[in-house]
């Protein structure tokens, strides 16, 4: 009975102590999963944001016009709304995700390409997969030091 | 009874005497000639002579009160630092760019409620902007940043970067270190990015990354203030911009930095910041005192430790 008290203290004690996490004050960072920027791009009149993200066979095959495929090329699109910077009028700052896109090509047949939505909020891509994959690989790579 | 008269008598000749010596200390406020004064629409000029010409300007206008010590060594200080800042009485001696930037500034700083001065505007109510102010302000500063669409001499520049890039064509910069000591690394790519931004006043995008210290800082909104080791990287490209709203990016114009060593830079809440310009990486700023430069501009972002561009909290995102 004396250590079921202690048990129960301890829980409860325990759970009183541990921080809560305060959900509406949290800030969410977007896990690429260790894929590297190819190029950043936005369209004010669709306000949206977009990071191009890709694995170093992606990177190469961008900085080649994307031209050539070699298999395990993953690249990964995350458009994100446009919000206002609210420190910096003149700014705008990427707000919630609203859809990720992932191109990989073929372990077998590299210039086989598979494009999958994985998320999509809100209205627009009505376009397939095809329109999509030209689409993203229309964006040249971004200028790196 | 009299001996107390005349106790009363000697503390007040003293308090006399002392305010009187006070008067001889410290440089009062100079307004020496205004040699080339900011040119701007009349109703731009208007609001900036009654908000922001007392102390940013050669022609301060001080009441009685200001000229008297001690209040007059802290205008006189205040005056100093703001002249020190930009100085619109000698506005033109600015490069068009640094104007423009200082513009932008003033508007936000109006914007975030650090400017006017809290103490000032309490002693110049006429100081305070209106709506109104705002919105002639914003129009001012529009108007001198307008978008260029499909601006070929900057397509033609990123075509080049892009080349040499694919090319490995330009000398690598190496890691070159700022006149503070803060040093670019290349590590960042390997980084997390925390945000992205455009900019319809500078015309630029930007990708932001933060290190491990810093990312986790932020998932655990531990950022007031950040910890020790915490850096961030700010990639800023010049942007093209095309009718269809499409902004891309164009030439590299810089990578920034800033690194929080509390010890190093003690003035500045422990930030210190670098900028390296171009893919040739060319450290921003000739001495140590261009850190205080970019710390006076994050000022704005004080609420979340200096930091701009940190992802909106839950709940802001729409």
């Amino acid at each position: 009975m004396k250590n079921f008290l202690l048990l129960f203290l301890l829980t409860v004690t325990g759970a009183c102590s541990r921080p809560v996490p305060d959900r509406q004050h949290t800030r969410e960072i977007f896990n690429a999963g260790g894929l590297q920027v190819i190029t950043s791009f936005a369209n004010r009149q669709q306000q949206t944001m977009s990071v191009l993200f890709g694995n170093t066979a992606a990177e190469t095959c961008a900085l080649g016009g994307y031209k050539t495929h070699v298999p395990g090329e993953i690249f990964k699109l995350v458009t994100f709304k446009q919000a206002g910077n609210k420190y910096w009028y003149g700014s705008y700052i990427n707000g919630a995700v609203q859809s990720i896109e992932t191109i990989t090509a073929a372990a077998d047949a590299p210039e086989h390409l598979e494009y999958r939505l994985e998320r999509r909020h809100g209205k627009g891509r009505e376009t397939g997969p095809a329109a999509r994959i030209s689409y993203i690989f229309s964006h040249s790579p971004s200028v790196f030091p | 009874m009299k001996i107390l008269t005349r106790k009363t008598g000697w503390i007040t000749a003293l308090i006399v005497l002392l305010i009187t010596a006070m008067q001889f200390i410290g440089q009062p406020v100079q307004n020496h000639p205004a040699t080339a004064p900011i040119q701007a629409p009349d109703e731009v000029l208007g609001i900036l002579r009654r908000a922001c010409y007392d102390c940013h300007s050669n022609e301060s206008r001080l009441s009685w009160y200001d000229k008297i010590a001690p209040v007059s060594w802290l205008v006189s200080a205040d005056v100093n630092e703001a002249r020190s800042r930009f100085n619109l009485s000698t506005w033109d001696t600015l490069s068009p760019a640094s104007q423009q930037g200082f513009l932008w500034e003033m508007v936000n700083m109006v914007l975030t409620g650090k400017m006017p001065l809290g103490t000032y505007a309490a002693t110049h109510p006429q100081s305070r902007l209106t709506a109104n102010d705002i919105t002639t302000l914003k129009k001012y500063v529009n108007d001198l940043s307008p978008a260029v669409y499909h601006d070929t001499a900057l397509i033609q520049q990123a075509d080049k970067e892009l080349r040499q890039s694919r090319e490995k064509s330009t000398a690598a910069a190496g890691n070159p270190v700022a006149a503070n000591g803060v040093a670019y690394t290349p590590d960042f790519r390997r980084w997390q990015v925390i945000s992205t931004t455009n900019r319809f006043d500078n015309h630029s995008i930007r990708v932001v990354y933060g290190n491990d210290i810093a990312a986790k800082a932020i998932k655990e909104n531990r950022i007031n203030p950040f910890p020790e080791g915490s850096t961030i990287v700010k990639v800023v490209w010049n942007s093209i911009e095309e009718k269809n709203g499409d902004i891309l990016p164009g030439s590299l114009n810089s990578v920034q930095i800033m690194t929080k060593d509390n010890k190093r830079f003690t003035d500045s809440k422990g930030w210190g910041f670098a900028k390296f310009n171009g893919t040739a990486l060319k450290p921003y700023g000739a001495t140590p005192m261009f850190n205080t430069t970019c710390f006076n501009c994050h000022k704005i972002a004080s609420a979340n430790d200096y930091v701009f561009n940190l992802p909106l909290p839950n709940n802001e995102l729409k």
